[in-house]
């Protein structure tokens, strides 16, 4: 489906994660690769914000930070589960398996006030069955610990250039509950992609990391998934 | 007052920290002249040109100096210490948004830069982050001295540091941001400090009307406009 593989590697943290920060100079984040989200195919506002992503772990966490250079800000979903892809959003979609017909995967959705949308999305053969998704639980969303630099709240729309960040930590045993996966080692590789999204603020855009081969935005495509090697 | 960044009329090339090249000749020269911190009483006569190209902004400070010394070596480390050149700009007219880059370089041509929060940012308590050290990369930086000046040179030297920042960064931490024409309007301050040197200053082009030296207060910024 899409055109050239790409692939990343998840370094792990050269100390304990500890909680998440958001903050600017964390030494622990230079020990992270980057990647951009870089891919915006679809007709849109024009305003394409920078986006970076970096990703860490270690024996308790795996850690997810944003870094978004930004402006038409909004973040008025507040409860977890709430439809945080209106807002300035960043996604990042994971299926912890190497396999690429082992597709079920968690659709990590945050705004920048740091709301989180998160379920267990079907895998294409159990989609193929009539499978759904499955809402992760309030007590399970919480066991993953959110940081970020904006108000839990930005309206009305912030107009003027923004950046901001975000940063969770999501602990093995969440995977460990909706996947039946061991936590990853050394050469472990799972399969994801990473996205951008405002659908209701002012400037509408979508963008992803690995190019998305679909006419309109659509981020449910685990074809458009890559290799994340954990190293 | 303003300060005006004309055209280049010849191609900026790659900088070569030379205060004569004519390529200078276009630009208009401002002095950093006011020291309002009590500090030792060594005031560097301090010069900044600036001109710009379609891709490129250029800079070259020219230091009348002694006490100069350089031992910061890697990005990010705290340049101010040492014989240290600065150019805070915010890439945003008078009156808009004051998030700002902080160019600070030693006379060894070492960089720290940060993008800087507005006031609306920090308001919330984002701090500054570094740049990411490959986007730094994108400078082209010449300067006169050595790297290191680690024995401190206190006879009278004068030293030159040129830098040249693609557009391109900007619009990496400032989105949506149009390159400038003539007519465009950014506004910043300039500074010339040697915080851990035998003789430590701080001089400023626009005043600052704070009580203790702090060049991190974009509410003093002046307009810099592209001619």
């Amino acid at each position: 489906m899409s055109g050239n593989t790409i692939e990343y590697m998840i370094q792990r943290a050269p100390t304990p994660l500890g909680r998440p920060q958001a903050d600017c100079d964390s030494a622990l984040w230079d020990a992270a690769d980057e990647l951009d989200i870089s891919h915006f195919p679809w007709d849109d506002s024009g305003h394409r914000p920078r986006v970076r992503a970096r990703v860490l772990w270690d024996d308790a966490w795996l850690a997810v930070r944003f870094d978004v250079t930004d402006r038409y800000v909004r973040a008025v979903a507040q409860d977890f589960n709430d439809s945080v892809c209106l807002d300035s959003c960043v996604e990042f979609f994971v299926a912890p398996n190497s396999d690429p017909a082992q597709d079920a995967y968690f659709n990590f959705e945050v705004n920048c006030g740091g709301t989180m949308l998160l379920y267990r999305c079907p895998s294409t053969a159990e989609r193929e069955a009539g499978g759904a998704g499955t809402n992760v639980t309030d007590s399970d969303g919480a066991t993953i610990q959110m940081a970020h630099s904006l108000p839990k709240i930005v309206e009305p729309e912030l107009t003027e250039p923004t950046n901001w960040a975000v940063e969770y930590h999501v602990p093995w045993s969440l995977f460990e509950s909706y996947f039946g996966v061991d936590p990853p080692k050394p050469g472990t590789t799972w399969r994801a992609n990473f996205y951008k999204c405002a659908d209701k603020t002012s400037h509408p855009h979508w963008g992803s990391w690995s190019a998305v081969a679909t006419p309109t935005p659509n981020f449910h495509q685990p074809a458009s998934f890559q290799p994340l090697y954990f190293v | 007052m303003e300060y005006t960044i004309h055209s280049a009329r010849q191609p900026l090339g790659t900088p070569t920290a030379t205060w004569e090249h004519p390529l200078w000749d276009a630009a208009d020269t401002l002095d950093i002249s006011t020291y309002r911190w009590q500090d030792s009483g060594h005031h560097p006569p301090t010069q900044v040109r600036a001109l710009y190209d379609n891709d490129f902004l250029a800079t070259i400070f020219r230091v009348e100096d002694r006490y100069v010394r350089s031992v910061s070596e890697k990005f990010g480390d705290p340049v101010s210490n040492d014989s240290c050149v600065e150019f805070f700009l915010s890439p945003f007219a008078m009156g808009q948004t004051d998030a700002y880059f902080n160019f600070e370089l030693n006379c060894g041509g070492t960089l720290l830069l940060r993008r800087c929060s507005s006031t609306t940012e920090r308001d919330w308590g984002r701090s500054s982050p570094l740049l990411a050290e490959t986007d730094a990369g994108m400078l082209r930086i010449a300067h006169s001295l050595p790297d290191q000046v680690e024995q401190e040179i206190t006879e009278p030297t004068t030293w030159t540091v040129e830098f040249h920042v693609p557009f391109e960064l900007f619009g990496r931490y400032f989105v949506d941001l149009p390159r400038p024409t003539t007519g465009t309007e950014w506004k910043g301050n300039l500074y010339k400090c040697g915080g851990a040197t035998s003789h430590p200053h701080w001089g400023t082009w626009a005043p600052i009307q704070l009580d203790a030296p702090s060049f991190h207060a974009p509410a003093f910024f002046q307009a810099l406009r592209f001619g």
